[in-house]
């Protein structure tokens, strides 16, 4: 076995020279250079190989055949690795368009019996329209809003960029992405600003997640010198009718009356649209 | 009931040689973050069509760097690739010297590798597989379990059944020197793949 190991290396080196510099036929020697490569040769060790290297010329090419078959393996799996993402792109891509199919499928033929639920059953109907007519109300009224600049522009620091980013999907209405992208940007920069923690409860509210919506507003609420206090008190009624409670939003709304600024015509509207 | 994909599942599928598992990371991985490579892009200066070849570069280097144990483990996947996509985005923008104030920004990512040279990694990925379906493969895979998988002889050993670990190490070796005498003999196939 060891012969014939050792037969292949003079073969592709035509010298049989580096037998007496490397003893090819002994493992610990391919270790060695192999070490050498990996950079975990130290002290005289590494003195004694390096000296070698630039003695021999055959050992020199050895390394340099290594090296290069090395990066060889690790750029043909990296190949692979692509043409296993190109496969994912095309299936999440078409599996997306599929599935956005069926979706629409699914609703109409959906509207259809509930179409014929609601006409057969009134009362079943009656009994679940409190909960329906809070939630028409809620997608009347809500509206994200926005004061930031629309401009595309690069971010200056690793957490700017996070919110930005944030920002870009609450444009969007994407409100999911920019909860976890807030959630993000939180994370990487704890001394959260009011104004962002006012844009994440509203994209909290857009996305559905209502009770981190509320505690997100009723902490930005604490403070009434606020510069988006009217706007969060508006999006915190907003909330509360969303989880059902009409007793909180209609109070939130008589507040913002009271200060009289620029919701106060649509939270009376809203106020008389929930009695 | 929705399972909660976490993210130290997705870290171990991907560092899994199973591919069945690899593939489930990366999918969820698409699912959730390719939209942000689309804004990413599109906010500097690039179009929707870009984001492909992006995001894939950004998953290969996190996959790479999970491999190579360079991964924190209490790192976000989210702010990796997003830092990820945002630096391979910008680095070739700047490569191709087309970040200068009020330039029109003209070439897409999927333009920057001209035509010649994408020839060439092709031929060069074919005259791969062929020298690695060369050596077999039992060897093709204990190579690239060790030098892009980076696992280790122990590791190895179980994964591909050998007794012990001096076995494997054995086979590793003889595998590699199969490649360098196959390579050294065929100079041509040597000269094209540079």
């Amino acid at each position: 076995m060891h012969a014939k190991t050792d037969r292949i290396y003079k073969q592709q080196t035509g010298n049989k020279g580096i037998t007496k510099v490397m003893n090819m036929e002994k493992l610990d020697d391919f270790y060695l250079i192999e070490n050498y490569v990996e950079g975990k040769l130290t002290g005289s060790e590494l003195n004694d190989f390096e000296k070698k290297i630039e003695k021999y010329p055959e050992l020199k090419q050895y390394l340099a055949d290594y090296q290069y078959l090395v990066k060889e393996i690790q750029d043909y799996s990296r190949q692979e690795t692509k043409k296993t993402l190109e496969n994912i792109h095309r299936e999440v891509i078409e599996k997306k368009q599929t599935q956005s199919w069926k979706k629409n499928s699914f609703i109409k033929i959906a509207a259809v019996f509930g179409t014929l639920i609601i006409l057969a059953s009134p009362f079943f109907y009656q009994q679940f329209s409190n909960g329906n007519k809070n939630d028409t109300i809620f997608r009347e009224n809500f509206e994200a809003y926005s004061s930031f600049s629309t401009e595309r522009g690069t971010a200056t620091t690793h957490y700017d960029a996070l919110e930005k980013s944030a920002q870009y999907y609450y444009q969007k209405n994407n409100f999911e992405e920019a909860v976890l992208l807030y959630e993000e940007y939180f994370k990487e920069n704890p001394e959260v600003p009011k104004i962002s923690r006012f844009y994440y409860a509203v994209s909290c509210l857009g996305a559905g997640h209502t009770e981190k919506a509320i505690e997100n507003m009723d902490m930005l609420l604490l403070d009434p010198k606020f510069v988006l206090y009217e706007q969060t008190l508006w999006y915190a009624a907003l909330a509360e009718l969303k989880n059902g409670n009409n007793k909180k939003a209609i109070a939130h709304l008589e507040t913002i009356i009271q200060i009289d600024g620029v919701f106060a015509l649509r939270s009376k509207s809203l106020k008389s649209q929930i009695k | 009931m929705k399972v909660i994909y976490l993210e130290k599942d997705i870290i171990e599928d991907l560092e899994s040689l199973d591919s069945m598992r690899n593939n489930r990371a990366f999918k969820y991985l698409y699912k959730r973050h390719y939209a942000m490579a689309i804004s990413i892009i599109i906010k500097n200066n690039g179009y929707e069509e870009d984001a492909k070849e992006v995001f894939q570069d950004a998953l290969i280097a996190l996959y790479e760097n999970i491999k190579n144990r360079k991964f924190r483990k209490d790192s976000s996947i989210k702010t990796y690739l997003y830092s990820m996509i945002r630096n391979i985005w910008l680095n070739a923008l700047k490569k191709n010297r087309i970040i200068n104030e009020g330039e029109q920004f003209e070439e897409k990512y999927s333009q920057i590798t001209d035509n010649d040279s994408f020839d060439h990694d092709d031929v060069k990925s074919f005259l791969l597989k062929k020298l690695l379906d060369k050596i077999g493969t039992n060897c093709k895979k204990i190579l690239q379990y060790y030098y892009y998988h980076q696992m280790s002889m122990s590791d190895i050993m179980q994964n591909m059944g050998f007794s012990n670990e001096h076995s494997a190490k054995t086979q590793k070796y003889k595998c590699m020197q199969k490649l360098i005498a196959f390579i050294n003999s065929k100079p041509a196939i040597k000269e094209s793949l540079k």
